[in-house]
C-alpha cells in the first residue's frame, strides 16, 4: 500500500494499520485472546480484524486469573462475535467453572466450524460428560481431553483425520477406547493417563508412532501397531486402600499376561522403550519373557522401580539387553527392596553374559543402594561399552556410606577412554 | 591458469552476483547465495532467469524499498551462512528487530512481500511483544493509529450489518409495531363488532402495558408509563420484548377468535360488560390520538431498547438471554396468578375468551 508521503507529517504515520491482513492476524494470534479482542477499540482498522483470528485460547496464560470467575461468559461473548472458522479452541476450566454444561453449546458452535484441534480441561474432581456433538466435529486432528466421561455413540464413525489424542483423568469403558482407538485410522500419537472404567486396552491403530499408557490396568493388548516407535508404560499400584493392597500385588504376578507379552513381540520397529512403577513386577509374573525378540532400532530404554534384590527382575533386565544389541541410552531408576527372591548376583547362573553394549554411549543409575548385583551391572557396562561417554550416578538417599560406593565404582575398569562419570545431584 | 590459482581467484571473481531493482528504479548488486535466500526472489531467478545482468534486474514488490531492503539483505546474510548455531541466529534475531516500530512495519510488509517467512514470523512476534498487555492509549501511541472510533463503537463490538443480533431484534419490533398499526388501521374500518371487540383486547393489553391496568385518563397511564421506565430500567427492555411479543399473541389468539361469527357473539357483549369504563375512555382517546400516540409510543419503547442495548455488554447479554428464556417459560404460566405485570395478559386472554 502505497500511502502520500506527507512531509513533516511523516514520522507520525500509522503503519501498522496498513499491513496486509494476514499479517495482522499473525500478530493478534501471538496475542493473549484479551488483548487481542480488545484490539477492537483502537482504531476503525482494527475494529473487526480480531473477529476471524482462527485460534481461540482460553486457559491461565492468556486470560488473566482475575478474569477466570466469569470465563464462561467470555468465552459465550467472543464465540458469539466472532465469525469464520475456529481452527483451534483451548478452554481450561480448572479454575472456576461451577456448571461444565456451558461447555456443550461451545462445542455445538465449534462443531460447524471446521474445528481442527480441542483442548478441554476441567476440575479433576467435576468430571464432564462429553456431549454427542462433539463426535460429529470431523475434521479435528488434535484432541485433548481431561476430566472427561466418554459416550460414545451408538453410530460412530471415528474421527477420520484425528493424529494425536491425549486423555487425562477420563471415564472409558473397555470397548467404547477399542472403538475410539480402532475408527481413528489415522492416529499416531496417543496419550492416555488416570482412566477410569477400562483395564484391559486394545490398540488397533496402524498408524501409531507413540503410545504413552500411565494408570491402573490389566492388561495391554497392541493389536495391530506395526510402526510404533515410542512405546511408554507405567503400571500404577493397585489401590492402598484396598486391605488386601498385597494379595491384589501377587494377583498381577501369577497372572498371564499373554496379550502385553505378544504386544511386545508385535512391535519389531521400536525405538524408545520405557517400562515405569509396575511394569517390571506386572512381566515378572510372566514365564514367557525369555522369548522377546530383537529390535534392530531400540536405542532408548528407561525402567523404573528395578529392584536388584529381585532375580525376576535381574532376569528381565538380562532380557531385555539381550534383546537391544543397537542400545544407545540406558537409564535405570533403581528401588531395591528386600525381596522374596532374593539376588545374589547378576550373573545368576550364566557363566558370561550374552549381551553386549557395543553402542551405549550413556548410562544412567539413579537411587543405588550398592547391593551387589547393581554394582555387577555397573562394572559390566564400563568394562564392555567401547563408546561410553558418560556414566551418571546418583545414590540414594538412605545410604550411610556413600564413599564406600564411589570408591568401588571409581575402581572399575573402563573400555571407552572417554568414559566420564558425574555424579547428579 | 594452474589449478590452484583459478582456487585462489575463485572466491572473489567468481562469485555470481544477482541485480535487484525496486520501484523508485534503484538497482542494488547482491550475492546470488544472499539473494535466494528470499524465496520469491529464488523463483523469479529459477524460473524466468532474470536478474543476471543490470539491465534484466528483477523488480521487487513495492512494498520493498531501498532502505528496507538493505536491512533484508543483512537477515539473509546473516541466516544463510549454513553452519551458525541456533543461539547466535536468536542472538542476531534479537538485536535485528530493534528498530524504531516505523521501520519494523514496512520491514514486516516487505519481508511478507518477498515470501521470506522466518523474517515475517519474527517481526510479527516483535509488534505482538509491543502490543501485549499495554493499554488501548499506550498501542495508539506507539504506533500512531487514529483514535477515529465514537465512544458508542467502543462499546460496542457487534458489527452494523443484518447480521447483527440488535439490529435484527430492533427490525423485529418495528415490523411489529407497524403490523399492529396496519391491524388497527384496517380494523377502523370495518364496523363490526367483533373487530371492536379485538380492538379493546389490545387497548386492554396496552393500557396494561402502559398503566397498572386500572381505570385511569390515558394522560395519567402515560405518565405512569414513563415513571415506571424510569425506575425499572433494566427489567424493562425484557419486559416490553415480552409483552409485545404477548400482544402479538394476543392478537392472534382474538383474530382467531373472530372468525367463527355465531360463537363469539356472547363474548363480545362480556367484554363490554367486563370492562365499560375503560372501553369509554379508550375511545375517546383512540380516536383522536391513535396514530400520533402508537407512533410515539413505537420510538419511544424502540428507542428505549436500544438504549438498554448499548448500555453494559454483560447485562444486555443476560437481556437478551433472558428474553428468549421468559418466551420460553410463560407460557406455562398459563394458569398462574396474575402477581406479576408481565403476566396480566393471559389473564386477559382468559377474561376475553
Amino acid at each position: 500500500m502505497v500511502l502520500p508521503i506527507r512531509r513533516g507529517k511523516f514520522e507520525m504515520e500509522d503503519r501498522i494499520s496498513t499491513l496486509p491482513s494476514n499479517i495482522i492476524e499473525a500478530i493478534l494470534l501471538r496475542l493473549p485472546i484479551a488483548d487481542a479482542v480488545r484490539s477492537s477499540v483502537l482504531s476503525s482498522r482494527w475494529r473487526y480484524e480480531w473477529s476471524t483470528i482462527p485460534h481461540l485460547i482460553f486457559d491461565k496464560h492468556s486470560v488473566p486469573l482475575s478474569l477466570h470467575y466469569k470465563l464462561d461468559k467470555i468465552v459465550d461473548q467472543v464465540l458469539l462475535l466472532h465469525s469464520g472458522p475456529i481452527h483451534k479452541f483451548v478452554f481450561d476450566g480448572s479454575a472456576c467453572l461451577e456448571d461444565c454444561s456451558v461447555v456443550n453449546r461451545w462445542i455445538t458452535v465449534l462443531s460447524r466450524n471446521s474445528l481442527k484441534e480441542l483442548v478441554l480441561r476441567f476440575c479433576p474432581d467435576r468430571i464432564y460428560k462429553l456431549p454427542s456433538t462433539l463426535f460429529f466435529c470431523k475434521g479435528i486432528v488434535i484432541l485433548e481431553l481431561h476430566d472427561c466421561e466418554f459416550r460414545l455413540p451408538r453410530v460412530f464413525e471415528g474421527f477420520g483425520s484425528l493424529c494425536t489424542l491425549s486423555l487425562e483423568n477420563v471415564v472409558i469403558s473397555d470397548n467404547d477406547f477399542a472403538t475410539l482407538i480402532s475408527k481413528c485410522s489415522l492416529l499416531e500419537k496417543v496419550a492416555f493417563m488416570d482412566f477410569y472404567g477400562c483395564s484391559r486396552l486394545r490398540f488397533n491403530a496402524p498408524n501409531l508412532r507413540e503410545l504413552i499408557i500411565d494408570g491402573l490396568f490389566e492388561d495391554i493388548y497392541l493389536e495391530n501397531t506395526p510402526d510404533l516407535a515410542i512405546l511408554s508404560v507405567g503400571l500404577d499400584d493397585a489401590d492402598d486402600l484396598d486391605d488386601e493392597g498385597d494379595s491384589d500385588n501377587e494377583d498381577l504376578e501369577n497372572k498371564e499376561h499373554y496379550n502385553f507379552m505378544t504386544s511386545l513381540n508385535a512391535v519389531p520397529k521400536i525405538e524408545n522403550l520405557s517400562l515405569r512403577h509396575n511394569m517390571l513386577e506386572l512381566l515378572a509374573g510372566d514365564s514367557l519373557l525369555d522369548r522377546l525378540p530383537t529390535y534392530s532400532y531400540l536405542k532408548k530404554l528407561y525402567l523404573t522401580c528395578v529392584n536388584f534384590e529381585d532375580t525376576k527382575h535381574i532376569a528381565i533386565l538380562r532380557c531385555l539387553f539381550r534383546s537391544a544389541p543397537v542400545l544407545e541410552e540406558l537409564t535405570i531408576e533403581a528401588d531395591s527392596v528386600d525381596s522374596s527372591n532374593p539376588a545374589a548376583s547378576f550373573w545368576e547362573g550364566k557363566e558370561c553374559a550374552d549381551f553386549r553394549f557395543n553402542h551405549l554411549r550413556y548410562l544412567t543409575v539413579t537411587e543405588i543402594l550398592g547391593v551387589g548385583p547393581e554394582m555387577e551391572l555397573i562394572e559390566f557396562v564400563l568394562a564392555n561399552s567401547p563408546v561410553l561417554e558418560t556414566l551418571f550416578i546418583r545414590l540414594d538417599n538412605d545410604v550411610c556410606d556413600e564413599v564406600k560406593i564411589y570408591k568401588q565404582i571409581m575402581r572399575f575398569r573402563r573400555a571407552s577412554t572417554r568414559a566420564e562419570i558425574i555424579n547428579l545431584d | 591458469m594452474s589449478e590452484s590459482e583459478m582456487a585462489i581467484i575463485k572466491p572473489e571473481a567468481m562469485k555470481s552476483y544477482v541485480w535487484l531493482q525496486c520501484t523508485d528504479g534503484s538497482i542494488q548488486q547482491v550475492e546470488e547465495e544472499v539473494a535466494m535466500f528470499c524465496p520469491m526472489i529464488c523463483r523469479e531467478i529459477l524460473q524466468t532467469g532474470m536478474g543476471s545482468s543490470k539491465n534484466y534486474a528483477i523488480s521487487l514488490p513495492e512494498r520493498v524499498n531501498p532502505p528496507i531492503l538493505s536491512l533484508i539483505l543483512d537477515y539473509c546474510r546473516f541466516h544463510q551462512v549454513p553452519g551458525r548455531s541456533n543461539k547466535e541466529r536468536k542472538t542476531f534475531d534479537e538485536k535485528f528487530i530493534r528498530i524504531d516500530t516505523k521501520r519494523l512495519c514496512e520491514l514486516t510488509s516487505a519481508a511478507d512481500s518477498l515470501q521470506l517467512k522466518p523474517l515475517v514470523d519474527l517481526t510479527s512476534r516483535a509488534l505482538a511483544r509491543m502490543i501485549e498487555g499495554k493499554t488501548p492509549e499506550e498501542i495508539r501511541e506507539t504506533f500512531h493509529l487514529p483514535d477515529d472510533l465514537t465512544e458508542e463503537e467502543k462499546l460496542e463490538p457487534l458489527k452494523n450489518t443484518n447480521d447483527d443480533l440488535r439490529i435484527r431484534l430492533l427490525n423485529r419490533l418495528y415490523a411489529k409495531k407497524r403490523k399492529e398499526l396496519k391491524e388497527r388501521q384496517k380494523q377502523k374500518d370495518v364496523e363490526v363488532e367483533e373487530p371492536q371487540k379485538d380492538e379493546r383486547s389490545v387497548d386492554e393489553i396496552l393500557s396494561f402495558i402502559n398503566g397498572d391496568g386500572d381505570s385511569k385518563s390515558a394522560k395519567a397511564a402515560k405518565n405512569k408509563k414513563k415513571n415506571r421506565r424510569k425506575k425499572d430500567q433494566p427489567k424493562d427492555p425484557s419486559r416490553i420484548e415480552s409483552e409485545k411479543s404477548h400482544k402479538k399473541d394476543a392478537l392472534t389468539l382474538s383474530m382467531g377468535r373472530s372468525e367463527p361469527g355465531g360463537s363469539n357473539s356472547p363474548s363480545p357483549s362480556r367484554a363490554e360488560d367486563a370492562f365499560p369504563t375503560r372501553v369509554d375512555f379508550e375511545d375517546g382517546d383512540i380516536d383522536d390520538e391513535l396514530d400520533p400516540a402508537m407512533k410515539e409510543e413505537l420510538d419511544r419503547e424502540v428507542e428505549d431498547f436500544a438504549r438498554r442495548l448499548n448500555s453494559d455488554w454483560p447485562e444486555r447479554m443476560q437481556e437478551i438471554l433472558s428474553l428468549s428464556q421468559e418466551r420460553r417459560a410463560v407460557p406455562n404460566l398459563m394458569n398462574g396468578n396474575g402477581s406479576l405485570q408481565r403476566y396480566t395478559e393471559f389473564d386477559i386472554c382468559h377474561l376475553v375468551e
